[in-house]
């Protein structure tokens, strides 16, 4: 009798409304930090807030937390400094060449003479984009049937050797491969084809396609294998042979994850320096004609490479290097967003399965 | 008619002579193996798969049933395939023999070129050609002689990619490995690097890969922790993210620029410049490994240990981290691999060919690896270098393919070990 008489009337009233208030805090608390601190805080932030000496913990807790957090923002905003840094340092060293050069004429120039001070990289770009290109011809032509092999055919034994092995090959410097350029294919190529040196595009372009070689097989490798099984299972049961699935279900299934794979291989190549800078030579001139692989050449990279040790600092030769190395830059970007692009085109794609 | 056995044994020796014909080709291609008499059995014997392969599409051609599969569009294309291999090997009987020139633009393939280059490539298509027409024949032109022939081509095709791979280390560690004596690893270069050892280099090289890894490790450990934990995908995700994309697409001479215009004015050719780079250059490395050993611990742990009590940054430092921690060892292991074999980044940043020593603080320039190797690569022809260079290249090579069969060892390790 007497419990029940305490709690009707003031006291009820009085204990009602402070469930409200504590429900309403904990829904209002709840949405707001739940996502920060996972929510567990909550209760003991209401419960603690009885006792003051507890609260200061609490407070302290929280400072501590949110100092690392931000701690941990800093270091996550690094590489948009460290990217945008790149950006700017070497757009400021390079402006000097597009404002004395003029950026048109330095882009479409056909000749590069340091001592006259005339700065055109026409010939560079044209030389970059045909190593590129038949680096890729060797390196599409071997390594997409070799990741085929690999993911499709080659028993599973076999596969957990060989996909290591390549994965590992990719790690080899690129200058261990210029160096053996250099000796081995330069060597093979000047008497075979009756050349001066043996250094020429066709020289670049095997070298850099051996060097693309393991991440073309190996990210080909990953695209061809994350193709749903069901597909596979589905064209086998309809009596189709390994091959016919493998040519009509699985190839074109996986064939944006190998474009993008060759696009990331086009832009590994185009930026190689080591390699290129030994085999290819140093003539700066766009061969005649256009397509005569067996010319010697001068890529953009092994431009910057051959020449920024002997340009002073603060020359327009150092600025001009320094523009070369923007146009790099953007030709790279290009490239990156568009296998970007495909990348997210197959992630759509294969996104519900 | 022939009985199926006989037309089955004659198919095999016919795949048998095109592998051969191939393999003799690239020996020849690679090798200067003059072909000599063998040449005289190789085209002889293609000649002689052509005819038989020849007969045997114009005998179905007339009896489509003889073979399975066998429609008379296909009779038709082995014929007329058939009928060039024989061309092109009457042609190296007769005119391709003695005074057939090739000429190629102003590039006179001459006779020797011809027994070097062309006759090689010859033989390897021809022969690979021969052997599809075999195996098309052993499975008589059903589906499965298409499927036998393409895995044919696919074997091939990797065969060569290993092959082209595999010589080249080969070729390394035979010639490297007798250059590689006591002294060549611990003494310093004399006279332009044709005298003595590399000592000096391989210290450098450790020394500005354990100050990538300490300019690194930390931003890169605390961006992934940052991306996984605290931040819900959003906006700010995607921006670290495409700045860290952008990042791994730096052209690595790129970085060798930056570091030109941004450090050295201030560090000078030094230790300390070369490092910041080089950390720079490895941080999507290890951004994205550890994201993804983050993402792997499984939720519960989290929520458990939050149900404990624990904050947030206990939660990451006593639950989350320590499964993760392998994996984030892994990213920073493939690293260390891709730093120590960089040239062009450190070029005009941190090293120094001759009178490097050992440095003994950050701001001095050090002697490193690659960049040795490219010097001496330079060399060769005017000074007597080879040897040395191979040896450096076998170093080099050796550093950094067991730094990289270490961390794919390690993550295979754990990742038997980690199953929840």
């Amino acid at each position: 009798m007497c419990l029940v008489n305490q709690h009707s009337g003031f006291h009820s009233l009085k204990n009602g409304l402070l469930k409200l208030v504590l429900k309403h805090l904990r829904k209002k608390l709840l949405r707001k930090n739940y996502n920060q601190t996972g929510g567990f805080r909550l209760k003991h932030k209401i419960f603690y807030s009885f006792f003051r000496k507890n609260l200061i913990i609490m407070k302290m807790r929280n400072i501590k937390e949110s100092l690392v957090k931000i701690l941990f923002f800093l270091t996550a905003v690094s590489s948009i400094i460290i990217v945008f840094f790149i950006f700017a340092f070497l757009i400021k060293e390079g402006s000097p060449a597009f404002m004395d050069v003029g950026i048109l004429e330095f882009v479409t120039g056909m000749k590069w003479h340091a001592p006259a001070d005339i700065y055109g990289i026409l010939p560079l770009i044209v030389v970059s984009l045909l190593i590129t290109f038949g680096a890729m011809v060797f390196a599409v032509g071997l390594g997409v049937p070799t990741a085929i092999f690999l993911s499709e055919v080659a028993p599973n034994r076999v596969k957990i050797i060989l996909k290591p092995a390549v994965e590992m090959l990719a790690g080899v410097p690129s200058i261990v491969y210029g160096f053996i350029g250099m000796v081995l294919l330069v060597g093979y190529l000047g008497p075979t084809f009756d050349m001066l040196t043996g250094r020429s595009i066709l020289a670049g372009s095997i070298l850099l396609g051996i060097m693309a070689l393991p991440t073309v097989v190996s990210v080909s490798e990953d695209a061809i294998s994350v193709v749903p099984t069901e597909f596979k299972e589905g064209s086998l049961a309809l009596g189709a042979t390994k091959w016919q699935t493998i040519k009509t279900v699985t190839f074109p299934a996986a064939f944006s994850g190998i474009a993008a794979a060759v696009i990331l291989g086009m832009g590994r190549a185009i930026g190689e320096t080591m390699a290129v800078l030994l085999v290819v030579g140093n003539i700066c001139k766009i061969p005649i004609p256009f397509f005569d692989y067996f010319e010697t050449g001068q890529p953009l990279t092994a431009k910057i490479a051959g020449e920024m040790g002997e340009a002073g600092r603060g020359s327009l030769q150092y600025h001009a290097l320094f523009g070369v190395g923007v146009t790099l830059l953007i030709i790279v970007f290009i490239l990156n967003l568009i296998a970007e692009v495909v990348m997210t085109r197959l992630k759509k794609k294969w996104g519900g399965v | 008619m022939l009985s199926k056995n006989i037309i089955r044994t004659l198919s095999y020796i016919i795949i048998g002579v095109g592998l051969l014909c191939s393999i003799l080709g690239i020996l020849a291609l690679f090798f200067y193996i003059r072909l000599g008499d063998i040449f005289l059995f190789t085209k002889t014997s293609l000649l002689v798969s052509s005819v038989i392969i020849g007969s045997a599409g114009v005998i179905t051609f007339f009896n489509p049933k003889y073979f399975k599969g066998a429609t008379k569009k296909k009779m038709i294309g082995l014929i007329i395939t058939s009928i060039i291999i024989a061309l092109v090997c009457l042609m190296m009987f007769t005119s391709l023999n003695e005074n057939f020139y090739f000429s190629l633009r102003d590039y006179k393939i001459d006779a020797a070129v011809r027994g070097l280059f062309l006759i090689p490539l010859l033989f390897i298509i021809l022969g690979i050609t021969i052997a599809i027409c075999g195996v098309k024949i052993r499975y008589e032109f059903t589906k499965e002689s298409d499927e036998k022939s393409a895995f044919l081509l696919l074997g091939i095709s990797t065969t060569v990619v290993l092959y082209s791979l595999g010589i080249i280390i080969m070729y390394i560690v035979v010639n490297g490995a007798g250059a590689i004596t006591w002294e060549f690893l611990t003494e310093n270069p004399r006279k332009l690097g044709t005298e003595g050892g590399i000592f000096p280099c391989i210290i450098g090289t450790l020394y500005l890969v354990i100050g990538a890894i300490v300019v690194a490790l930390p931003l890169g450990m605390g961006t992934a922790i940052f991306l996984t934990e605290y931040q819900k995908e959003g906006k700010i995700t995607k921006t670290i993210r495409v700045a860290v994309n952008s990042l791994s697409g730096v052209p690595s001479i790129v970085f060798g620029l930056f570091g030109l215009a941004l450090f050295v004015p201030v560090f000078g050719v030094s230790l300390l410049s070369g490092s910041m780079i080089l950390g720079f250059m490895i941080l999507p490395t290890i951004i994205r490994t550890t994201e993804e050993s983050l993402k792997a611990v499984p939720m519960g742990f989290r929520e458990g240990s939050l149900a404990l009590g624990a904050t947030k940054w206990q939660t990451i430092k006593k639950v989350v981290l320590p499964p993760a921690m392998p994996g984030c060892i892994t990213g920073t292991i493939l690293g260390i691999g891709r730093a120590a074999g960089e040239t062009a980044p450190i070029m005009w940043t941190a090293v120094v060919f001759f009178g490097g020593d050992i440095p003994t603080t950050v701001f001095d320039p050090v002697m490193a690896l690659p960049y040795h190797l490219l010097e001496l690569t330079k060399l060769i022809g005017y000074k007597d270098v080879a040897g040395n260079a191979w040896g450096t290249a076998l170093v080099l090579l050796m550093l950094v393919l067991s730094i990289n069969v270490f961390a794919v060892a390690l993550r295979n390790h754990y990742k038997k070990k980690m199953r929840w």
